[in-house]
């Protein structure tokens, strides 16, 4: 049956294009000439000079055209809006973004649903430039996302820079899976609310080298909400749960010789990282998590050098502090829009973490460049049980947004033998 | 119903007119004046990159003359402005010049420039931009006259004002309104900021100051007296009633006939465009002015994105080459997986720019049929064969020592800037004159006379008058009937642009009160196998008074 209707299609489409012809030779300018109209007089009786040309079109050609004049009438109010904004808002338009303003936030998808907030900033607070932004992304009254951000450039030194940062959040809904072999049936539910205050010192060693000192305060309260009490799937064990306080002192130093281009092109970063924790409430956790991590560009050979290849490598491990333990919220994780992309988020969970992506990054435009990659990673209880069969893939493409000052937005569509995922983000993966 | 439809939109009529040959589109009539029309920077460039491409699949006209076009039964569709003999009439629009009346290198250097600003006394400031890529003023000289005063970037001195004032001129001689350009240079101290100027600053209205005018003049170039090096645009004479776009009419204009995107001189403007690489050209670099005369008048202006320059700055390689958003080539690209390398992408900028007074203006990666302007227009999306022979005609008017008049306006004060200049013009005309000429029969100029027993057509092959072909590798071979009547001469063959006729050969001529026409087919033959061989018809009408050209057809 599909096939003989198949083929009535071709027929008619034959049969119209036929139908066709004729119209489309009425148009044409060759033996049968279509003259401006009004015809020009063939007489000495008419001074031509004294008859105007017009454009005009006959019934059956503004027919023809109709489809095209309903698009182009039902998209003049948008003609009218940009309009209205480069009158009224002419900077909007111009990219120059203004010293302060406020911009609406959406967030779509996920397990929360649709999240709609506010941006506000500051780029010119005092006479020397301090900058502050505030970030509020509401969804419901369980998922709430709240950033603060106050920044000090040139505090005592042209090379350094003091931040405060305070975020609150709550998430009703987030799984706990397990280490490197976990099956998705091993899911675990749980809820969280998450309050956090840090004070960053960044200071540029040199040129190419930048340290950060940080100290930050959290609080977790894992529980349960409505959402989880609601699914089939078994909640996070008692032991788990409940409030916690805990201090953390972070330290990292940055080596990057990567070329100052827009669009990374070619040159290595190298980042070591040294955090301590300790909990407040309670002498149950102290541990430590460092951090190696590895970002190399490298022109792709025969082309020009847009044509780039990404490589990093990132390394995380925890350890526990004399017989302390780790909140199992802070063992490293695999699973986001930075790493194993097509898999739920912290989905191998365990004592560290070994990443290696590979990008192929190429102009889309000059504005933008389209992206392949491939995720591989594993997670590990200690260095001896890393094996070369135990890495899981992931693997995508997408589209970067490339500013004249670098990296602006991605959009990536990453896939795994699991599950897929879509990433709208300011922030570049490396 | 399709095929009436058809029918609908269908007429015929004869390739030339025995009436006299139409020279002037009278849009000249007395209107009210119109309201100004507001300009705006954003929405054309959205609406023809974006909406006007969604539109033209969704025109079944344009879908069907496409798939007529493939199966060979039917052509573009051509400017609705165009006479017997296939040349735009002199309009508000445009007028002849230096193609159908050869202007001498002088004429070409005046340009369309009367008065120069008066140097020799104050220039008092009444307007002032602050803002935007290229902050200037207005002033108002000791004579009363009017200018807009504009200045090079900081990095290129130069570079923005001779561009402007050399393709100002270039397209005045091409037949375009355009307003006056002037370099000047003026003594920063004879200026005074007039009363009540006032200047937007950080989105703020306030009053001008000479701080303000002092910061918009910090950093310009300057001469050794240390006067200040500006373009000077005098105001246009009329009222401005705002800009003009590259598509449609102006609903409050019963002058503006002919839609835009239909007028041969605005389709033939991609070549000129292309010839001195004028990629900004858009509906906010326009302007219509209401004149004396009661009617508007259409001019083009700001050409400082036009050679080397592209604002303050200097062109990228990709200017001309592809669209600032091109779907085409973004496709290309994502399916390439970045394998396919855009000529515009190898061209390191900096060794590209000779002079900092010259930017960035080459004729290696320039393709004539290919060019584009940095946003589509639908006027220069319509241009046809047809149209870009006519445009091509003009580019190829200027000669070696006309482009250097006219270049030498600039007032570079690096000969070998100016004489690079010079030489990239002279390379692109040739370039556009090979490429166009060899896709149309080139000929053109007819002159028809009756020489007692002989009837002699003369014409020139521009792409022999051009030095582009060989005289010695080219022929014509042709063909002359009478219209509606018997053949008169097959397969016949001149060396010579020049063919004669024998009017005893034509039977029974002009009797009964009918004027006979004689249809001449022309082919220019040549030994150069990328010059396609297209026909050229050519309408003769034996009057009583002589013999007149009445009709010329060119086959695309």
């Amino acid at each position: 049956m599909e096939s003989r209707y198949s083929w009535n299609w071709i027929i008619i489409g034959l049969i119209s294009f036929l139908l066709f012809l004729p119209v489309a030779e009425a148009y044409s300018q060759g033996s049968r000439e279509r003259p401006s109209k009004p015809e020009e007089p063939t007489t000495e009786n008419i001074d031509p000079n004294s008859v105007p040309y017009t454009s005009e079109q006959s019934v059956g050609e503004y027919l023809l055209a109709l489809p095209s004049f309903l698009l182009h009438w039902t998209s003049r109010p948008l003609g009218w809006g940009v309009k209205w904004a480069e009158r009224e808002l002419p900077q909007l338009l111009q990219g120059e973004r203004a010293p302060y303003g406020v911009f609406p936030l959406i967030e779509l998808g996920g397990d929360v649903g649709t999240a709609y907030g506010l941006l506000l900033y500051h780029k010119k607070i005092t006479k020397y430039n301090h900058r502050a932004r505030i970030e509020a992304l509401f969804g419901s009254e369980e998922y709430n996302d709240f950033n603060f951000e106050y920044t000090i450039p040139k505090f005592f030194s042209e090379k350094s820079q003091l931040a405060f940062d305070a975020s609150y959040s709550n998430d009703p809904v987030k799984s706990l899976y397990g280490g490197n072999s976990s099956e998705l049936v091993n899911e675990q539910l749980y809820a969280t609310e998450e309050l956090e205050g840090l004070i960053e010192f960044q200071h540029r060693i040199s040129p190419v080298a930048t340290l950060t000192l940080s100290g930050r305060y959290r609080n977790f309260d894992i529980g349960i909400s409505e959402a989880v009490r609601e699914s089939t799937l078994p909640l996070v064990r008692e032991p788990l749960r409940g409030t916690t306080a805990l201090l953390g002192l972070d330290s990292s130093l940055r080596f990057d010789f990567v070329d100052q281009s827009p669009r990374s092109i070619r040159g290595g970063r190298y980042i070591l990282g040294l955090n301590w924790n300790h909990s407040l409430t309670d002498d149950q956790f102290h541990y430590l998590t460092y951090m190696l991590e590895w970002h190399q560009f490298l022109p792709f050979p025969f082309l020009p050098d847009t044509r780039r290849l990404g490589l990093k490598t990132q390394l995380h491990q925890t350890t526990t502090l004399g017989d302390r333990r780790i909140p199992f919220f802070d063992y490293p994780s695999l699973g986001s829009s930075y790493d194993l992309r097509g898999f739920s988020t912290d989905r191998f969970r365990d004592d560290g973490s070994l990443l290696i992506t590979l990008e192929y990054r190429y102009p889309l435009w000059n504005f933008a460049d389209i992206v392949l990659f491939v995720d591989e990673g594993q997670v590990f209880s200690d260095y001896t049980k890393i094996g070369l069969d135990d890495f899981h893939t992931s693997y995508g493409f997408g589209f970067h947004l490339i500013s004249t000052k670098g990296f602006a937005f991605r959009s990536e569509f990453a896939f795994s033998k699991e599950s897929s995922r879509v990433i709208l983000n300011i922030n570049p993966n490396f | 119903m399709v095929l009436l439809l058809g029918q609908m939109g269908c007429r015929t009529t004869k390739p030339y007119a025995l009436g006299p040959i139409k020279t002037f589109d009278p849009d000249t009539t007395d209107i009210p004046q119109p309201p100004e029309n507001e300009s705006y920077q954003y929405w054309d460039r959205i609406d023809n990159t974006i909406f006007h491409q969604l539109e033209k699949p969704l025109d079944l006209n344009k879908v069907f003359r496409a798939a007529g076009r493939t199966v060979g039964v039917t052509n573009a569709k051509q400017a609705d402005n165009i006479n017997r003999l296939d040349e735009p009439p002199e309009s508000s629009w445009y007028n002849n010049r230096h193609y159908y009346n050869p202007m001498t290198p002088e004429e070409l250097a005046q340009g369309p420039n009367t008065v120069a600003p008066d140097t020799s006394a104050n220039w008092t400031i009444f307007s002032a931009k602050l803002e935007g890529a290229n902050p200037g003023f207005f002033i108002e000289d000791a004579s009363g006259n009017r200018f807009l005063i504009k200045f090079d970037g900081p990095r290129y001195p130069e570079l923005t004002t001779s561009a402007e004032v050399i393709s100002t001129k270039i397209f005045y001689a091409a037949g375009y309104n355009v307003p006056q350009a002037t370099i000047t240079y003026f003594d920063p101290d004879q200026v005074t900021v007039g009363d009540d100027v006032m200047v937007i600053d950080k989105g703020k209205k306030r009053p001008m100051t000479k701080a303000d005018y002092r910061n918009i003049i910090a950093g310009k170039t300057r001469n050794k007296e240390g006067k200040i090096r500006a373009l000077a645009s005098k105001f246009v004479d009329g009222i401005p009633v705002g800009s003009w776009g590259f598509e449609g009419t102006r609903t409050d204009d019963p002058n503006d006939r002919v839609a835009h995107e239909h007028r041969r001189e605005l389709r033939g403007m991609r070549v000129i465009s292309s010839w001195v690489n004028d990629t900004d050209r858009r509906d906010a670099n326009t302007m219509s002015v209401y004149t004396d005369g009661g009617y508007i008048k259409h001019l083009v202006q700001d050409f400082g994105n036009t050679l080397g320059a592209n604002a303050a700055g200097v062109h990228e390689p990709i200017y001309g080459q592809a669209y600032l958003i091109d779907p085409r080539y973004m496709t290309l690209n994502a399916v390439s997986l970045g394998f396919n390398v855009n000529s515009w992408e190898t061209v390191e900028l900096k060794k590209h720019i000779p002079f900092p007074s010259v930017g960035y203006f080459q004729e290696d990666i320039f393709k004539p049929g290919q060019w584009v302007s940095a946003h589509p227009l639908p006027a220069y999306e319509n241009m046809t064969l047809r149209d870009a022979f006519w445009a091509a005609k003009q580019v190829m008017s200027f000669s070696d020592e006309d482009i250097r008049a006219i270049v030498e306006t600039g007032q570079l004060t690096n000969p070998k800037a100016e004489e690079y200049i010079i030489a990239v013009l002279i390379k692109r005309r040739d370039q556009i004159g090979r490429y166009w000429f060899s896709r149309i029969n080139p000929v053109d100029k007819f002159s028809v006379t009756d020489t007692g027993d002989q009837i002699m057509l003369a014409f020139k092959d521009l792409g022999v008058t051009g030095g582009l072909f060989d005289p010695e590798q080219t022929h014509y071979e042709y063909e002359i009937s009478v219209v509606d009547g018997k053949t008169l001469q097959q397969e016949q063959k001149t060396e010579e642009p020049v063919i004669s006729f024998d009017k005893s050969t034509i039977p029974q001529l002009t009797t009964g009160g009918r004027t006979d026409v004689l249809k001449y087919e022309i082919i220019t033959r040549r030994t150069n196998p990328d010059v396609s061989e297209k026909s050229t018809l050519v309408y003769i009408a034996l009057e009583q008074t002589g013999p007149r050209l009445v009709g010329i057809k060119r086959e695309e």
